[in-house]
C-alpha cells in the first residue's frame, strides 16, 4: 500500500479518471477515507494494521494533495497515460520568448516599485494560467490531444515558477 | 547546497549580460528552458562577416548554476567559428564549473541554447 509509481489516485476517491473533477465530491470522499484509517479507529489494533493505516492515511493524503491542484492533477493524468511530459519540447517557442520578456518587466517593476504595474503584470499571469487550465480542459476531452495537453503542462509549470517570483516581489512591494 | 567558487564567480560577476536585437541579421537568438524547474534561458550570438563570433550575451533566469552555465558559455563562443560553437559539449561545462550531478542539467540547457542561436543565425542566412 506504499504511494507507488502505479497508483491512481482518480480511482482511489472513486471519481471518474478524467481532466475536470467534481471539487466537492474530492473533498467528501478524502474526508471519508481518513474517517477509515484515523488512527483513533486503530488503538487496539496490531503494530501491523496500525503502520498499514499509517500508509493508507499518507496515500489518501498524497492523492488528495495531487488531485486537487490543476497542475498536478493534470501531470498525474499524463503519467496515467504514459506520457513523459519532461522530455516533451515546447512546440510554441514565442512562449519562451514572451517568458523572459515578462520576467524582464518584473525586474523593472521591482527596481521602480511601481505597484499598479505591478497589479497589472499580476493578473496577466494570472489570466495566463486560466488560460492554459481552460486548454488542459478541451485537450483532456479529447485522447488524440495528450501532445498538446503536454504544452500546456510545461507553460503553467513555467507560469508557476514565475507566479512565485511575482508574490515575492508583491511582498517586498507592500 | 553549496556552489564552487567558480559558480559563484559568474553568478555574482555574470560575464556578457544582456540583449542584441534579434532582428539584426547577424544576431542569432537561442531560447531554451527547463520545464521542470521554470528555468528560461535566452543566448545570443554577433558574427561578423567571416563567420566568426565577435560578441555574445545572455539572459538567465534561474538558479547560480544556469546562470553561471550561460555565462560561461557566451565567453567561450567569442571568437570561434559556427561550427566550433556546436560542438561545445555540457560536459565540458560541468567540468569547467564543477557543477554537481542535481545541477547538470543547467549545463545541458546552455548547450542547447547556444546550438539553438546557432540554427537561429544558419535560417537567417
Amino acid at each position: 500500500m506504499v504511494a507507488s509509481t502505479t497508483d491512481n489516485y482518480f480511482e482511489l476517491f472513486q471519481l471518474p479518471v478524467q481532466y475536470t473533477i467534481d471539487k466537492s465530491r474530492l473533498s467528501e470522499a478524502y474526508r471519508e477515507l481518513q474517517r477509515v484509517v484515523h488512527p483513533d479507529r486503530f488503538v487496539g489494533a496490531s503494530d501491523y494494521e496500525r503502520r498499514l493505516a499509517q500508509q493508507k492515511s499518507t496515500l489518501v493524503n498524497d492523492g488528495y494533495r495531487v488531485l486537487r491542484d490543476d497542475l498536478s492533477r493534470a501531470q498525474h493524468l499524463l503519467h496515467l497515460n504514459n506520457v513523459d511530459y519532461q522530455q516533451h519540447v515546447l512546440s510554441d517557442s514565442s512562449f519562451l520568448m514572451a517568458q523572459i520578456e515578462l520576467r524582464e518587466e518584473l525586474e523593472e517593476i521591482a527596481a521602480s516599485k511601481d505597484f499598479d504595474r505591478f497589479s497589472i503584470l499580476f493578473s496577466h499571469i494570472q489570466q495566463q494560467q486560466k488560460n492554459c487550465k481552460e486548454q488542459l480542459q478541451a485537450h483532456f476531452s479529447s485522447s488524440d490531444h495528450l501532445q498538446s495537453a503536454c504544452d500546456e503542462v510545461i507553460k503553467l509549470q513555467f507560469l508557476g515558477k514565475l507566479c512565485e517570483e511575482a508574490e515575492a516581489l508583491e511582498e517586498r512591494l507592500l | 547546497m553549496a556552489y564552487t567558487e567558480k559558480v559563484l564567480d559568474h553568478y555574482e560577476n555574470p560575464r556578457n549580460v544582456g540583449s542584441f536585437d534579434k532582428e539584426e541579421k547577424n544576431v542569432g537568438t537561442g531560447m531554451v528552458g527547463a520545464p521542470a524547474c521554470g528555468d528560461v534561458m535566452k543566448l545570443q550570438i554577433k558574427v561578423n562577416e567571416q563567420g566568426v563570433i565577435e560578441d555574445a550575451c545572455f539572459k538567465t533566469y534561474g538558479c547560480g548554476s544556469a546562470i553561471a552555465s550561460s555565462s560561461l558559455v557566451t565567453e567561450w563562443v567569442k571568437g570561434k567559428t559556427l561550427d566550433e560553437a556546436m560542438s561545445i559539449k555540457n560536459s565540458e561545462i560541468v567540468d569547467e564549473l564543477e557543477l554537481p550531478p542535481v545541477k547538470v542539467h543547467c549545463s545541458v540547457l546552455a548547450e542547447d541554447a547556444i546550438k539553438a542561436a546557432v540554427e537561429d543565425l544558419k535560417k537567417k542566412q
